[in-house]
């Protein structure tokens, strides 16, 4: 069946294919209803034109000389044949040889019936009117004639209209409240599939909890197992993700830790004139640990990654506290001023991935900034109250028209130094994403060095 | 000072116990956890350095199994994973600081003198940085071999920051654990405190350094330190 746009919907489906039927048994049962009607009314008007047609053949005679046939139709008698208040009615007397002996020529262009002795009933046209026509046609030994009676139709019509209006009322309720039980109905019926769909809207990007089977209808018992096996799937997709990642991590860093180690003690014992190389070997061991950290921060805080969700409220200016003794000593070694300005703040969020946000913001920034510069941390809220994160610097600052690019992986700016991986600004973007946080990029204050600001959504 | 470290990665374990040996701590090396419980339940250590992961039993399973014998030698935990559920567990069944691999040499060994620091301030033993050190027992402390005078609150700022080196404490805290045990004291008056203490401690090669809008930590001063 093509889908028809109204079709879409379950509700919609069911409303149509209970409620077209429906309507269309109505109004066939509303026609049989109004023909069936109609048939007894025109029988009642028909046996009184055929009772006319008869009690005309019974005034039928012999005149005196036996020779013509006549009829005993005194004008009183006459007057009250065509005396109906409504229509008009109309009679002719036939002989055997066609000649007319009573009544209205008008009649003679009607068919005369081909049986004797029965009243015959028909519709016809007469003078451009519809008319109801009753004849007779008497044979005996004696005599041989027609009588046709004609009536218009004009009480027949109106009696038909008050069948009608005395019909359609009651059937017209009677749809209509169909229609509307079935409307109530569909939706009443559907309720427990609208109440499954919420439950399935409300959960949390990290819920992977199977749903209850019980409270669902048997017909829809299918799709939530489907869906439970999905979660099922999901879950596991996260859990094995999250496992190569740990088993990742453990081993690229512990030999990592070592090679650091063993070379920060070989610098102690070498020569002097061995110092130059075994620093420039500690320089890119210690490139290759931060983008190893960087790489592995990514990874899991992408959306493959963060799968299973630990979203929990954290405090802002406790994170930006905790935070401050990890970031001093990278900014003291440029003579950086780090200073921070907290106000409470709350977020829900992932503890560890919020730090790494703030630890990238801040990193980023002191790598920027000439040394002797200054950097600014800020957390609170906004008036809308949302919560915020802000880190400002009075470095170069970025172009404008870099600032769309710089939150891609592996970008870096051009003709800026630094020993960036180029994955900073990416795990910010992804964590804040992780979070419905965005992040805005302006100048800082006065117009020199950047600005990046988180916001998160506001409570509720 | 004796330190155990239980690491099974034969280069990192080796560069870590060459690193603590220069540095004067006696140091014992073991691969697994099971060996490991024991030397720790006979042996008085004043510190186990602890990775989270060592084949069979792992690092948490054995910290967990050795405080349930009383033993309250301080742990430091080396983890490969830098996930916050890791670090909590950790801190939770037991150990006292963690250290994300991989990490600078320095840095273990600032972590390492902190957590034996913080065990004897526990202990009622002097802890020390640079030429500073504080008798928590008896209260006093000596500047370079000369006592240095201090009032009970000066007292117990650079108690608070000693103990937290190489962190920093939040102003905030400082106030609170001053209020503890006297009347309100807001953190504006920390601020009275701390500059005391600067103007006895200035020019001994130990300061306090402001981290503007958070609080202060005391560092050893190098001599090519930028200025604060």
């Amino acid at each position: 069946m093509p889908r028809r746009p109204d079709a879409r919907t379950l509700r919609h489906r069911l409303l149509l294919f209970i409620s077209w039927p429906l309507l269309v048994l109505l109004g066939a049962s509303m026609v049989a209803d109004y023909r069936s009607a109609l048939g007894i009314a025109g029988e009642a008007y028909d046996n009184a034109l055929s009772r006319t047609a008869i009690a005309l053949v019974t005034r039928l005679e012999r005149d005196d000389d036996d020779k013509d046939i006549e009829v005993d139709m005194p004008p009183a008698a006459d007057e009250i044949l065509r005396s109906d208040p409504q229509d008009t009615v109309q009679y002719v007397v036939v002989d055997d040889k066609g000649k007319r002996i009573a009544g209205d020529a008008a009649l003679l262009a009607l068919p005369r019936p081909a049986v004797a002795n029965t009243a015959v009933l028909d519709d016809a046209q007469l003078g451009g009117q519809t008319v109801r026509t009753a004849s007779f046609r008497y044979e005996s030994p004696a005599l041989a004639a027609t009588v046709i009676v004609a009536e218009t139709t004009v009480k027949r019509t109106r009696a038909a209209r008050q069948i009608l209006m005395a019909i359609a009322w009651p059937n017209l309720l009677l749809i209509a409240s169909a229609l509307l039980l079935v409307y109530f109905g569909v939706r009443f019926a559907l309720r427990p599939l609208d109440a499954l769909g919420e439950r399935i809207a409300r959960r949390g990007p990290g819920d992977f909890s199977l749903l209850a089977e019980a409270d669902v209808p048997g017909e829809a018992g299918p799709l939530v197992r489907a869906i439970n096996r999905l979660m099922g799937h999901l879950d596991k997709a996260g859990r094995a993700q999250q496992a190569f990642l740990s088993n990742a991590a453990h081993q690229l860093r512990t030999p990592l830790a070592g090679l650091q180690t063993q070379l920060e003690l070989a610098t102690a014992e070498l020569p002097p004139e061995s110092r130059p190389r075994i620093q420039r070997l500690s320089d890119s061991t210690r490139r290759l640990v931060h983008f190893t950290h960087q790489m592995l921060a990514l990874a899991r805080s992408s959306s493959e990654g963060a799968l299973i969700s630990d979203h929990r409220p954290v405090a802002l200016a406790g994170l930006l506290e905790e935070a401050a003794s990890d970031l001093l000593d990278s900014a003291l070694v440029k003579g950086i001023d780090l200073g921070f300005e907290t106000a409470p703040a709350t977020v829900e969020g992932s503890r560890w991935m919020l730090r790494e946000l703030i630890a990238n913001l801040v990193d980023n920034a002191i790598a920027y900034t000439p040394d002797g510069g200054r950097v600014t941390v800020r957390c609170g809220c906004d008036n809308a109250g949302s919560a915020f994160v802000e880190v400002e610097d009075n470095g170069p600052g970025i172009p404008e028209a870099e600032r769309g690019r710089i939150f891609e992986r592996f970008y870096r700016v051009a003709g800026r130094g630094g020993e960036g991986t180029g994955l900073g600004l990416a795990i910010v973007r992804e964590v804040a994403e992780r979070h419905a946080a965005r992040v805005e990029v302006e100048a800082g204050a006065e117009g020199r060095g950047s600005c990046f600001r988180v916001v998160f959504p506001p409570p509720g | 000072m004796r330190i155990l470290v239980v690491e099974d990665d034969v280069m990192l374990a080796a560069g870590l116990v060459e690193g603590l040996e220069r540095e004067g701590f006696r140091v014992d090396q073991l691969g697994a956890a099971e060996p490991a419980e024991g030397a720790l339940g006979l042996t008085a250590y004043d510190l186990a350095i602890v990775d989270i992961g060592l084949p069979g039993i792992d690092g948490l399973e054995l910290i967990r199994r050795v405080r349930r014998r009383g033993v309250l030698t301080p742990v430091l935990i080396l983890t490969a994973r830098d996930g916050l559920d890791d670090r909590v567990v950790g801190l939770d069944v037991g150990g006292d600081d963690y250290l994300v691999k991989p990490f600078l040499l320095p840095e273990l060994l600032a972590r390492v003198r902190a957590l034996i620091r913080r065990s004897r301030a526990a202990a009622s033993l002097v802890l020390a940085v640079g030429p500073l050190s504080l008798d928590v027992q008896r209260h006093s402390a000596m500047l370079g071999g000369t006592a240095l005078e201090l009032t009970g609150r000066e007292w117990n700022v650079l108690e608070q920051l000693v103990i937290a080196v190489p962190r920093v404490v939040a102003k905030q805290k400082l106030a609170d654990s001053l209020s503890q045990w006297d009347k309100e004291i807001t953190p504006n008056a920390v601020e009275i405190y701390v500059s005391r203490l600067r103007a006895k401690l200035a020019g001994s090669g130990v300061g306090i350094r402001t981290v503007r809008g958070i609080g202060y930590r005391v560092e050893v001063e190098a001599g090519d330190a930028p200025a604060p």
